[in-house]
């Protein structure tokens, strides 16, 4: 490609108002569509931490803040992919089949695959879901968040090589994906009903199956839909139904990750080195105490009373006969007796007591939370966003340069792309720090006082249970994690990006609003299942092994490019805004749930959930075209009568 | 460069995705013959409530390009005709645009000139036709679709196209421009032409600045068969349905031409609304160039600079007989970027010199540049209206 000097050598000269004239609506566009991702899920959480559960938010401005740098991050972030690295991805994918061979652009691939496992590590989310195991109740699952971490990891970044891998061969092929996810999900489906008949290798399961959620972050995913979408334009596929529309390399780097743990898993399982086994190396760990799993003070409430009077409010009683505001008067009759046909009440007793009604506010007295140390986690934001971008981006300009020995076209937009997503990404995990892990802390730990007796996050007093009896507690949970799931998808920076390649793509034919709906709706149930499974400790194969089953099904009865975005969205719904929320409120449940120490297992039915529902959606419309098609074999009759007329 | 001996013409072809391959390769059976392919969508406006919030997934299409020597312009035509079926209801259309001037590249491969095959279309496919371009952003995209429905035409085909040359002159403020604008294509009848292009200039609002840029082309042989309205899911089938069942008793579709009475001079029994109508231009050319991708930054400067005012931009696979080179199983694609401007016609004739003698001096081969008559234009136009001061 020739070096260009720029388009239009006569440039506008623009002063200073001119060009904030130019910035802003662009600025106020963007910032307005990210305003409009995540203001469903933020008020969600408010008002039902208000008005349903009934308690104040905690370090509200704090949250505040944090939620406006999270739209401020979201602006950047999502620019900086449309900018810098979705075009970096494309021009790759572009150039690489028609100047290279074979093995070196399977070698690109794989190494591409591990690195971007490596740059967006999802470990610290499973050692997090899984910080309530203990190491006697499940042993090998323990040692492999622990002594195996680093295993694990690699096995995960191998089993995303080999997806991203094999999925670029699939291009090439024009392999449809259907023929490649069903016996991967087979496969994988008849290894977790083995597993699931031992006990020390089921633990592993939620573990695996979370893996192949949480591998495919908000950088990887646009930077591997790109990549797709390039090759795909350079290579066709003839009559091609099947691969050549780009997509589908998320959805292999979804299931290989599971197959490669599960893997692992057996490996260890039968060289017996994990935890408690015969050549188990490491040293015997005490059981740690855990906070989010530490017993809740349990009080009987019959004997003892919620909210005493305390002495001084007893004398002010005494001097000035004034009772403390919101109280109530019971009477404790004693004995009766039924004499002469009446009842008598032998020495009743008339007892004042502080009435239980918390007052309603709104706003916590604690405003900000001191002990956050901003510059630290400012620092950690930079880092993680720096350790995410800057080597992928690196690696392939490295690639593109002096390996395919190509130029840029847009050099400088790129640049500024990249640079915008660093930003972006640095304000958007300051701000989730700050505002959504807080809020979504709050809820996901306050949420069992529907069916259990907690202390409420952030305050020292433990309030009783809304529905201390029956489901209902539980029902109200399952119902509040269906719209944070449907909430919190709609705001995911990967999905976003995914529907508007989806959009891009089929010229406009598929929505980006449909596309995003309907994978909203089956988060929504997924971690709906995902509540019910904690809520009542059923083991996850019970309900994966259906949900996958009825997924098969639909794949295959499903048309093709429904098959592509769907099972793609799967292994991106899981992100940044999802996790933490989903994680606080699993372990927050788990934790008042005798017999779940771990909060694995969401995660994974979560990305069950939107195959389904974009699955429901295509086998819709194609019914519908059916019917036009059916329609128009009827003209195909007419076209014949009217041969036979002219003949 | 050299300019063409012989006239020529772009005959462009839509069908759903599933027809293509069959016009394609009824086309490729000519020697020398190849033609571009990219991806489009159709319009379906539903009515329904729920719509709104999640809304129907469009027909996808397939576009074809191809210039063709106009001697075999209509043997072409027929050929997509019968290809495609595009006499059936609901299928897609066709249609050939003459070329004023034509120059090629060297390493462009022209169709050479063949007069085989028909010279009469038939008698479904019209001489009496215009084609409208719309390109507007997204978010008008649908209401200029609806505005044009209501005028009595069919749903648009669409397809994106990149805007290029205003803010590519802005620096680093570039970064700002919207990646991508749609381009509504809608035929209408001559006599009903000038109705719909009005209606869809006020529904986009296209003499406010920065609001899309709309013009037509007349066309020499055209035939669509695109649906329009859905209302109701059963709608579509019973309306084929009756269709059909008129066909069955006419014996012949010709009952299907709409009704305009042609009151000659390309004016049509109705109100000319566009005669109010403010920012218009008349008598413009559309400038097209065919380059390969990995040279179009080079002439997209090249046009930049020789005075177009604003190109749109937009991406299509080359499709030959022996074209596309075998990779490990593969074929690998040639890609072509069409860039089109409209501009007056001494800047379009300025254009063609400029890339007469600086293509070949850039090493720029493969391109080949066409210009075609644009009646008529509507836009923003600085100095007619809602402009504070007159433009210099």
């Amino acid at each position: 490609m020739a070096q260009s000097p720029g388009i239009g050598s006569e440039r506008f000269r623009l002063g200073f108002r001119d060009t904030l004239r130019i910035l802003a609506p662009y600025a106020r566009r963007n910032f307005m569509e990210q305003i409009s991702g995540i203001w469903f899920i933020v008020t969600y959480l408010l008002l039902f931490q208000i008005f349903i559960l009934k308690l104040p938010i905690v370090y509200a401005v704090m949250i505040a803040v944090g939620i406006l740098i999270v739209a401020f991050g979201l602006m950047f972030f999502m620019e900086g992919l449309r900018l810098g690295l979705m075009p970096l991805g494309e021009v790759i994918g572009s150039v690489l089949p028609r100047s290279s061979a074979m093995p070196v652009i399977l070698l690109f691939a794989f190494l591409l695959g591990v690195g971007a496992t490596f740059a967006e590590p999802a470990i610290a989310v499973l050692k997090a879901a899984g910080s309530g195991v203990q190491a006697a109740d499940a042993p090998l699952l323990y040692s492999l968040l622990n002594d195996f971490s680093g295993q694990l990891v690699s096995a995960v970044g191998v089993g995303v090589g080999l997806a991203v891998m094999l999925g670029v061969l699939r291009f090439f092929h024009a392999w449809p994906l259907k023929y490649l996810a069903m016996p991967a999900v087979a496969l994988l489906l008849m290894l977790s009903l083995g597993f699931a008949r031992v006990p020390v290798l089921n633990d592993v399961l939620g573990l695996a199956w979370d893996c192949g959620a949480v591998t495919t972050g908000p950088v990887t995913v646009p930077l591997v839909l790109a990549l797709g979408i390039g090759v795909c334009r350079v290579v066709s596929s003839g009559s091609g139904s099947g691969g050549h529309s780009g997509f589908g390399i998320v959805t292999l780097a979804s299931l290989f990750p599971i197959l490669a743990v599960l893997l692992l898993a057996l490996f260890h399982y039968v060289s017996q080195d994990y935890y408690g086994a015969e050549a188990y190396a490491g040293a015997p760990v005490v059981a740690a105490a855990n906070s989010a799993a530490e017993p809740v003070p349990v009080r009987s409430g019959e004997t003892q009373v919620r909210h005493p009077i305390t002495d001084t409010e007893f004398e002010r009683y005494q001097r000035t006969g004034q009772l403390p505001p919101r109280h109530e008067v019971t009477y404790d009759a004693g004995a009766a007796t039924l004499r002469d046909g009446r009842i008598y009440l032998d020495a009743p007793a008339l007892i004042i007591s502080k009435s239980d009604h918390r007052p309603v506010t709104f706003v916590s007295a604690e405003r900000w939370d001191a002990s956050t140390p901003l510059v630290a986690q400012l620092k950690q934001a930079c880092v993680e966003a720096l350790r995410a971008i800057v080597p992928l981006c690196l690696f392939l300009y490295f690639v593109l340069r002096f390996v395919l020995r190509q130029r840029l076209e847009h050099g400088q937009d790129v640049a500024v792309g990249v640079a915008f997503a660093l930003a972006g990404m640095a304000l958007f995990g300051l701000g989730i720090a700050l505002g959504l892990t807080p809020l979504g802390g709050q809820l996901g730990s306050n949420i069992p006082l529907a069916f259990a007796e907690i202390v409420p996050w952030g305050s020292s007093e433990p309030e009783a249970a809304l529905f201390p009896v029956g489901e209902w507690g539980k029902v109200l949970a399952v119902i509040f994690a269906f719209f944070l799931g449907y909430g919190a998808t709609l705001a995911e920076p990967a999905l976003n990006a995914l529907g508007d390649t989806v959009e891009r793509i089929t010229v406009g034919a598929f929505r980006k609003k449909l596309l995003m709906q309907s994978v909203a709706m089956g988060v929504g149930l997924g971690i709906g299942a995902g509540v019910i499974k904690m809520a009542y400790n059923l083991p996850l194969i019970s309900l994966l092994a259906p949900a996958y089953l009825f997924v098969l099904y639909l794949t295959w009865r499903a048309p093709h490019s429904f098959v592509n975005f769907g099972w793609d969205s799967a292994g991106v719904t899981t992100g940044p805004i999802t996790v933490p929320l989903v994680l606080a409120m699993g372990l927050g449940i788990g934790a008042n749930v005798p017999g779940v120490s771990d909060g694995f297992g969401i995660l994974a039915l979560a990305s069950v959930g939107p195959i389904m529902t974009v699955l429901a959606v295509g086998l819709f419309t194609q019914r519908r075209e059916q019917a036009a098609r059916a329609a128009e074999a009827v003209s195909d009759d007419s076209d014949l009568v009217e041969a036979e007329v002219t003949a | 460069m050299k300019a063409a001996t012989q006239s020529y013409a772009t005959v462009s072809a839509i069908s759903p995705t599933r027809n293509a391959n069959e016009m394609i390769d009824s086309v490729l059976k000519r020697d020398g013959a190849s033609a571009l392919v990219w991806k489009a969508r159709g319009t379906l406006v539903r009515d329904h409530w729920r719509s709104r919030w999640l809304p129907a997934v469009s027909p996808a299409r397939t576009m074809v390009q191809m210039l063709v020597p106009e001697s075999s312009a209509n043997a072409v035509v027929t050929d997509l005709v019968q290809a495609g079926r595009l006499d059936l209801q609901a299928t897609g259309a066709v249609f050939s645009t003459p070329c004023q001037q034509l120059l090629t590249g060297s390493r462009f491969r022209l169709w050479p000139d063949q007069s085989s095959g028909p010279q009469q279309a038939p008698d479904a496919v019209k001489d009496s036709l215009q084609i409208i371009f719309c390109i507007v952003a997204h978010a008008a995209g649908e209401r200029v679709s609806k505005a044009a429905m209501d005028a009595g035409a069919h749903g648009p085909i669409v397809y994106y196209c990149e805007g290029r040359g205003l803010r590519d002159r802005l620096g680093w403020l570039r970064i700002t421009k919207e990646n991508e604008k749609e381009v509504l294509l809608v035929m209408a009848d001559t006599a009903d032409v000038d109705e719909v292009f009005s209606a869809m200039a006020k529904a986009g609002q296209l003499h406010l600045p920065g609001r899309g840029f709309m013009y037509r082309m007349p066309v020499t042989a055209g035939l669509y068969n695109l649906p329009s309205r859905v209302s109701h899911h059963h709608y579509e089938a019973n309306m084929q349905q009756v269709i059909n069942a008129i066909d069955h008793l006419a014996g012949h579709t010709h009952w299907r031409d709409q009704g305009s009475v042609d009151l000659g001079e390309g004016r049509g029994a109705g109100i000319d609304m566009l005669a109010r109508y403010g920012a218009v231009l008349e008598d413009q050319r559309a400038v097209t160039a065919y380059v390969s991708r990995d040279d179009s930054a080079a002439v997209m400067e090249l046009l930049l600079d020789g005075g177009a005012p604003g190109l749109n931009v937009h991406h299509a696979r080359f499709v030959g007989k022996q074209q596309d080179a075998e990779r490990m199983g593969a074929l690998v694609n040639h890609e072509y970027t069409v860039l089109r401007c409209i501009t007056e016609a001494t800047v379009a004739e300025g254009l063609l010199d400029t890339l007469q003698t600086s293509c070949s001096e850039r090493g720029v081969e493969d391109l080949c540049v066409v210009s075609q008559e644009v009646p008529k234009v509507a836009t923003y136009v600085p100095g007619t209206r809602n402009f504070r001061g007159r433009a210099a």
